[in-house]
C-alpha cells in the first residue's frame, strides 16, 4: 500500500526526502465537492473550472469528485505488511498514520514525529 | 375557574410553542439562508453585487465627507481627535499582521500543520491592509501630501512616520510573497514572507508605541501596548483565518480534507492560547491601572462601570474572549463549525475592542487632573454618518475582495502540504 510520507516540518526551499526509503512520485489529487449529483453541480459557480481542471468526473459517497489533471509531487513509501510498518517505526521513532489529502494513488499519510532518540 | 386554568395553560403552551418555533425557525432559516447563499450557487454573484454596492455607497459617503470638509463631516473634536476611523484602521492592520504571522508559522518556519491555510492567509493579509489604508486615506485631511512628504522629508523621530513607512514596506513584501506563491516559487516566497513578517512585527509594535509613547494619555502610556498589539494581532489573525476558511469552503463546496482539518485545529488551539494571553494582559492592565494616576483610574472607571461598560463587558470580554474561549475549549478545536462560530464572534467583537482602546484613551480630558472646571467631565464622541460610511467601505472592500479571491484563486488551494 502506498503512503504519503512527511515530517512535522517541511522545507520550502528544497524538496527534502523525509526518510531514506521515500521516493518522490507524481500523484493525482482528487477534487471532492460537497454536492450530491453531477446535475446539482452544474448550477455552481465552480462547475466550469472543476470540469476543465479534472477528468473522470463522477458521483461518490454522496459527493461529486474528479481526478485533477494537474499532478502533484509527493514523497511516498510502499508498505506491504504490518511487520514492515513496525520495523519502519522502530527505525524512525514515533509515527502518526493519518488520512492524507485525497489522491487517486494514496489516501493515507505517515507523519514521522521526530528522529528516534530525540 | 376551570376554564381560566385551562385557558392559562393553553396560553402558556402556545407561548412556549411560539417561542420555540420562532427560535428554531428563525435560527434554522437564517443559517440555511446563509449557507444557501454561500453554497457556490449563482447567489454568489448576488452577494458580490451587494458587496460592490456597499463599497460604492461607502466610497461615495467618504468622498462627500472630503467635499464638505472633514471637520464638518466627522465627529472628532480637539478633545477626541482620533475616532472610529483610526480604530477601524487599527482593526484592519492588526488583522493583517496577525494573518501574516499565522502564514509565517507555516510558510517561513515550515510547521506543516499551518501550511494549508498559508495561501489564503497571505491573500487576506493584503486585502485587510488595503482596507486599512483605504480607511486611513479618508481620515487624513491631505493623504497625497502625506505620501509625498513621507519620502522627501522623513521624520525619523516620529512613530507615525515609521508606521506609514514600515506598513508600506510590509505591504510590498506580502504582495511579492503572494505572487511567488502563485508562481509556485516557494524559495523566494519564503524569503519575502520572512521579510514581510519582520516588517509587519516592526510596523505593528511601532503602532502600539504610537499610543504607548504618549505621556499625556495615561491610559495608553507605557511599554504595555507594543506587546499587547502583537499578541492581539496573532489572536485576530487566528480568528480571521478560521472565519474566512470556513466561508471559503462553503463557497466552493469543497470537502475539507484531513490536512485542512488538522490545520484549523492547530489554528484554533493557537487562538485559544492567545485569548488566554489577552485575558491575562487585560486583567493586569486593569489591576495596575487602578493604582495608577487619577486620569487612568477615571478612564478605567468609564470602561468598567461608565458609558463603555457594555462595550467592555458584553462585547469585548463576553463575546470577544470568554465565550469563544469556552467554545474552543469544549470542542478542542476539532469541530470546524464551532470554531467558525467562535471566530465569527471574535471578529465582530475585536472591532469594538479596537474602538474602545482608541476612544477610551482620550475621553479623560488632559486638563482633568488640574481641576479645570470646563474639563471636569468626560469628553464625548459619537461617530457620524460619514465616518460610518468610510468604515462600511473598508468592510465592503474586505468582503468583496475575499469573494473575488475565492473565485479567481480557486479556493486558494495549496499543494505545499
Amino acid at each position: 500500500m502506498l503512503f504519503v510520507i512527511s515530517g512535522k516540518r517541511v522545507s520550502l526551499t528544497e524538496s527534502k526526502s523525509p526518510c531514506s526509503e521515500a521516493e518522490e512520485h507524481e500523484l493525482t489529487p482528487l477534487d471532492y465537492r460537497d454536492v450530491k449529483t453531477l446535475e446539482e453541480a452544474k448550477g455552481k459557480i465552480w462547475y466550469k473550472d472543476w470540469i476543465a481542471g479534472g477528468e473522470n468526473h463522477r458521483e461518490e459517497n454522496c459527493m461529486v469528485v474528479c481526478d485533477r489533471k494537474a499532478k502533484t509531487k509527493q514523497w511516498v513509501i510502499e508498505i506491504e505488511s504490518l511487520e514492515q510498518l513496525l520495523s519502519f517505526q522502530s527505525k524512525y521513532g514515533d509515527i502518526v498514520i493519518s488520512d492524507s489529502s485525497p489522491y487517486k494513488e494514496a489516501s493515507k499519510e505517515i507523519i514521522i514525529q521526530g528522529k528516534k532518540g530525540q | 375557574m376551570g376554564n381560566e386554568v385551562k385557558q392559562s395553560v393553553k396560553t402558556s403552551e402556545i407561548m412556549d410553542g411560539l417561542t420555540k418555533s420562532l427560535k428554531s425557525s428563525f435560527l434554522v432559516e437564517w443559517y440555511s439562508t446563509l449557507v444557501g447563499f454561500l453554497s457556490g450557487s449563482k447567489s454568489f454573484y448576488v452577494l458580490l453585487g451587494i458587496g460592490i454596492l456597499i463599497v460604492y455607497a461607502g466610497t461615495m459617503g467618504a468622498f462627500d465627507a472630503f467635499r464638505i470638509g472633514y471637520r464638518h463631516a466627522y465627529g472628532v473634536t480637539r478633545d477626541i481627535p482620533w475616532g472610529i476611523l483610526i480604530s477601524t484602521y487599527i482593526f484592519f492592520v492588526v488583522t493583517s499582521t496577525g494573518l501574516c504571522i499565522v502564514s509565517a508559522i507555516g510558510h517561513v518556519f515550515g510547521v506543516k500543520d499551518f501550511m494549508p491555510v498559508v495561501k489564503r492567509a497571505v491573500f487576506l493579509s493584503i486585502v485587510t491592509i488595503t482596507a486599512g489604508f483605504t480607511v486611513i486615506f479618508f481620515e487624513i485631511e491631505n493623504p497625497i501630501r502625506m505620501a509625498l512628504y513621507n519620502v522627501i522629508s522623513p521624520g525619523l523621530t516620529s512613530n507615525i512616520w515609521w508606521m506609514g513607512t514600515l506598513y508600506g514596506i510590509y505591504m510590498f513584501f506580502m504582495i511579492v510573497e503572494f505572487i511567488f506563491i502563485l508562481l509556485d516559487n516557494h524559495r523566494l516566497a519564503t524569503y519575502f514572507g520572512l521579510s514581510g513578517l519582520i516588517a509587519g512585527i516592526a510596523a505593528h509594535s511601532n503602532l502600539g508605541a504610537i499610543f504607548g509613547m504618549l505621556h499625556a494619555r495615561e491610559y495608553w502610556y507605557g511599554p504595555y501596548l507594543p506587546v499587547y498589539f502583537i499578541a492581539s494581532a496573532l489572536m485576530s489573525g487566528c480568528a480571521t483565518i478560521i472565519f474566512f476558511t470556513w466561508l471559503g469552503y462553503k463557497i466552493t463546496n469543497e470537502k475539507m480534507d484531513r490536512p485542512m482539518l488538522r490545520s484549523l485545529e492547530a489554528v484554533s488551539k493557537l487562538c485559544m492560547l492567545m485569548i488566554a494571553v489577552i485575558l491575562f494582559l487585560t486583567v493586569w492592565k486593569i489591576i495596575t491601572g487602578l493604582v495608577g494616576g487619577p486620569d487612568k483610574i477615571e478612564a478605567l472607571r468609564a470602561m468598567m462601570t461608565g458609558p463603555y461598560a457594555f462595550n467592555f463587558w458584553v462585547l469585548e470580554m463576553l463575546i470577544g474572549l470568554v465565550v469563544p474561549f469556552i467554545i474552543f475549549l469544549s470542542s478542542k478545536g476539532k469541530n470546524v463549525g464551532m470554531s467558525f462560530l467562535a471566530s465569527a464572534m471574535m471578529v465582530f467583537a475585536i472591532f469594538f475592542m479596537r474602538y474602545d482602546l482608541v476612544v477610551i484613551g482620550q475621553i479623560v480630558p488632559v486638563y482633568h487632573e488640574l481641576g479645570v472646571r470646563e474639563y471636569a467631565g468626560l469628553a464625548a464622541y459619537t461617530p457620524t454618518f460619514h465616518e460610518i460610511m468610510v468604515v462600511v467601505a473598508g468592510l465592503g472592500i474586505t468582503a468583496t475582495t475575499f469573494l473575488v479571491g475565492e473565485k479567481v484563486f480557486g479556493g486558494h488551494k495549496s499543494e505545499i502540504h
